[in-house]
């Protein structure tokens, strides 16, 4: 492959992501929905151009190349086109800390801590390109599928074990992933256009995710009225996390991709129901399409989503108990999962499945195990200390903010939730492995660093509006 | 809020000796340990003889110049009966040691039956590293011998592309001392960590295995400085609202950049290891520079014997291990193959005629014929039948 048919997969994958970006989100005015449009419209373009090569080129994948960028530049000028058309004339909030550039004696540290992130990148860019596909679920889950499509020219269906065996000759596969959502696999054969599988350059796909996320997060907070210095610091300090590095520098795995994806639904949710910005929903829909399709956990994150727009939805007259009514809603779609025996409802049975579901005999060893992951190790530097501090300390300012209040909620009760599924539950032993409790905290490390950053806002926050504002649906 | 210049002076002076206590105390220094050790034995590389791999003395230092046979290689010497309580903190140097080895320490008591292995930090400049042995609980009694190995990392390196001669230059054994066990923690906390399966859930080492003792991980130990720093700000300093805030946050930012410089560190040592491994070897053949490269081979010839078979034929895999399994599967696309499992009920007489069965890494299975497989016999032709790879179709159940 050469630099100019890379730099073409890398163009079309951005174009089609940010004119899809624009098109749902709006014209970007100012340089914070610029941040996202970009960051974000790379996560959407990967995602798009995985779902084109399902869709345009699953039979023939030498096509991919030609069909699938074609498609991706057509469906990205139609969104620019579209955005330009749609295009409001000016924002309805303007947060004043968006409007003003930053301090001049601000620039000097933000110049630092973004030699830090430069510096980062360069490093782990070049060990990408350096190392093939190493991590277990890379090759035994995520990217086995994607190889055996590229190397025999198709996408052949999954099925289980027991419908493969039956026939001798058959254009299907089975394997140890054969339910697992295949959007990632999808996503690598993109990457892998026009080759015969060179994992290096797959494993671009988990760098560019990297960037893409840091990019989109700055956008984010400066959208929702944090200064540029603190957004920087933000950046830096979601860029600094070595377990977040760790995965875009080994790639294959699902875990920053659900991380991303929710991270940018949880946004896009907090700006319109605290700024009232209803186009933000549309990114919000994408953010619940796309979750499933990732990873099967993926769905309970979607879920949780829909749950949450539903919670700000309400009427005024059910918001009294809006609670009530967001537990009954989750309850109601967990039951109709199971009934209908959605796949992720099966990996919840797996991880409780040892006859009882309540295991209080391992709360000891588990928590031990759950405190060194959180504080012993090196995976997230200062934040799991960071963050009950500036909570602590900054109480006063951000119990009045609803806007952090409701961020905080968001993560919270997952948060709550997964630790009492690691203590209380027969899940426990995952905890005492660390091969699953830190890859499920990895999934929202980016909102614990959103948390961190809005509850340090400076006190000036003449974008969060004094009086809640009322979401906009449609 | 103005600090007075005898506070500043206090606070700056509690601080230093709160920090260096700290710092002490994860080191494992105890109250009665000396500032400075009291006796050491030096041991010149050329003492050194090669147990495995070829090695030549080359004046006082010890050139290692080839493998043995697994890839792997040691050199030991004996030892006058050292009293391991008397020297307890170990160091040692090589020069041009490659990046692709990892490092192992073995030792023999007089009382054991057998010698112990420990994993320690490889270097990576030709200065001494230094590593604490009063935490192994096999260092006790007499030592009798003691060496070094390197092997190929594992999951990572390809084993033949691992190794390029080095130098071992000394090994000495010092009595218990401060300073050796502050430059043994240092040491710990910047040892070289290649990458492995596991980092991708947790940021080693004491996550992936390595049962040897470590010090506190710099996170802890920086989180618990910045805790003792606030305290003496609050009570010495005598910080208080926003101003304490402010130092606080301050303190945590840097903290935060320090270790970042420490990850970042440990990212360009990792980064340091696999261009050692695949810059040499051109972009689209590094993934066949792996680890298990046997497989690969294998996998490759597999390929080859069922070379005319349509691309839709389904392939049982049978192998020794899961990971094998896994592995090979992997490195044998875009072959329709899938690790054998327990067959439906609808398939009492085992998989449909046409099948093809490869057994991987096993005893041989087949007989006039007849294959054992998950509890029947299959009828099947032979393709293939070599030492570790062999591959059957099937063409019935046996009547």
């Amino acid at each position: 492959m050469t630099a100019s048919m890379l730099l073409a997969i890398w163009s079309a994958m951005w174009l089609l992501g940010s004119g899809a970006w624009a098109a749902v989100a709006g014209w970007p005015r100012r340089m914070a929905d610029g941040w996202c449009a970009l960051g974000g419209g790379w996560i959407v373009g990967a995602a798009g151009c995985g779902l084109c090569v399902r869709l345009f080129a699953a039979q023939s994948l030498a096509a991919v190349p030609t069909r699938v960028g074609l498609a991706a530049v057509v469906i990205g000028v139609l969104g620019w086109v579209l955005a330009w058309w749609m295009r409001s004339p000016a924002a309805a909030t303007q947060p004043a800390a968006i409007v003003h550039g930053p301090r001049r004696s601000d620039r000097l540290w933000m110049a630092l801590l973004l030699a830090l992130l430069a510096w980062r990148g360069w490093i782990v860019c070049g060990d990408v390109l350096l190392h093939p596909a190493l991590p277990w679920d890379a090759w035994a889950v995520w990217l086995d599928k994607a190889k055996a499509w590229v190397l025999s020219g198709r996408i052949d269906p999954s099925v289980s074990y027991e419908d493969w065996i039956g026939h001798p000759v058959a254009a299907t596969r089975t394997g140890l992933a054969w339910m697992y959502p295949e959007l990632i696999p999808w996503m690598a054969v993109w990457m892998a256009g026009g080759t015969h599988w060179i994992e290096p350059l797959v494993g671009l796909l988990w760098f560019g995710l990297g960037v893409a996320v840091l990019m989109l997060h700055y956008g984010q907070w400066r959208a929702l009225g944090v200064r540029p210095l603190a957004a920087t610091a933000g950046t830096y300090a979601l860029g600094s996390i070595p377990l977040l590095d760790v995965h875009v520098a080994l790639g294959g795995y699902a875990d920053l991709w659900i991380a991303a994806v929710l991270s940018m639904g949880a946004h896009a949710w907090l700006r319109w129901s605290c700024l009232g910005e209803r186009r933000q929903l549309g990114i919000v829909v994408i953010a619940m399409a796309l979750l499933p399709l990732l990873k099967l956990e993926g769905s309970v994150w979607s879920i949780i989503l829909g749950v949450a727009c539903l919670f700000r939805a309400l009427p005024s007259q059910l918001r009294g108990r809006r609670f009530l009514v967001g537990a009954g809603a989750l309850l109601l779609v967990v039951i109709a999962c199971v009934a209908l025996g959605l796949p992720w409802t099966g990996v919840a049975r797996r991880y409780l499945d040892t006859g009882h579901f309540f295991d209080f005999g391992q709360i000891g060893v588990s928590s031990a195990s759950l405190a060194a992951a959180l504080w012993a190790q090196w995976n997230w530097n200062l934040l799991w200390f960071a963050l009950p501090v500036a909570l602590w300390w900054n109480r006063r300012r951000w119990l009045h903010s609803a806007m952090t209040r409701r961020l905080l909620a968001f993560v919270a009760l997952p948060f709550v939730a997964m630790l009492g599924l690691f203590l209380l539950t027969s899940a426990a032993r995952y905890s005492q492995s660390y091969s699953a409790v830190n890859r499920l905290l990895l999934q929202i490390t980016p909102l614990l660093v959103s948390v961190l950053v809005m509850a340090l806002r400076a006190p000036d926050v003449e974008g969060e509006p004094a009086k809640e504002v009322s979401p906009r649906v449609g | 809020m103005r600090v007075s210049r005898a506070r500043g002076a206090a606070f700056f002076a509690a601080l230093v000796v709160a920090w260096s206590a700290l710092l002490l105390l994860v080191a494992g220094v105890r109250w009665n340990t000396p500032v400075l050790s009291d006796g050491h034995r030096v041991f010149a590389g050329a003492r050194f003889h090669p147990v495995f791999g070829q090695a030549q003395p080359d004046g006082q230092r010890l050139h290692v110049t080839a493998t043995g046979e697994d890839f792997s290689s040691l050199q030991t010497t004996d030892l006058p009966e050292l009293d391991a309580t008397q020297f307890p903190v170990l160091s040692y140097r090589f020069e041009d040691f490659p990046g692709a080895l990892e490092l192992s320490f073995v030792f023999r008591a007089a009382d054991a039956d057998d010698i112990e292995t420990i994993s320690v930090p490889a270097p990576t400049t030709s200065r001494a590293v230094t590593v604490d042995l009063s935490g192994i609980p096999a260092w006790k009694g007499r030592i009798v011998e003691m060496g070094f190995a390197q092997f190929p990392i594992s999951q990572l390196a390809p084993p033949r592309a691992a190794f390029r001669p080095f130098v071992l230059t000394a090994a000495t054994l010092h009595g218990t001392s401060w300073a050796g066990k502050l430059k043994a923690m240092f040491d710990d906390w910047s040892a070289r960590a290649p990458w492995q399966f596991i980092s991708i859930s947790a940021v080693g080492p004491t996550e992936t295995g390595d049962t040897s003792p470590h010090a506190w991980r710099p996170p802890l130990v920086v989180a618990i400085a910045l805790g003792i720093a606030a305290l003496l700000a609050w009570w010495v300093l005598r910080l208080r609202g926003r101003v304490f805030a402010r130092f606080v946050a301050i303190a945590f930012g840097l903290a935060w950049i320090v270790l970042d410089l420490f990850w970042l560190h440990d990212l360009g040592d990792k980064r340091g290891i696999d261009r050692d491994l695949w810059a040499a070897i051109p972009l689209e053949q590094r993934q066949d520079h792996v680890h298990d490269v046997d497989l690969i081979e294998d996998a490759a010839h597999l390929k080859q014997v069922l070379r005319h078979e349509p691309r839709t034929r389904h392939i049982l895999l049978n192998s020794s291990a899961p990971k094998t399994s896994i592995r090979f599967i992997y490195h044998a696309a875009p072959l329709n193959i899938s690790a054998a499992n327990a067959l439906p009920e609808s398939l009492g007489n085992g998989p449909p005629p046409g099948t093809i069965i490869v057994r991987y890494d096993l005893p041989n299975a087949a007989k006039g014929g007849l294959l054992a497989f998950g509890g029947r016999f299959l009828r099947v032709t032979t393709l293939e039948e070599g030492p570790r790879l062999s591959v059957y179709r099937v063409l019935g159940a046996r009547p």
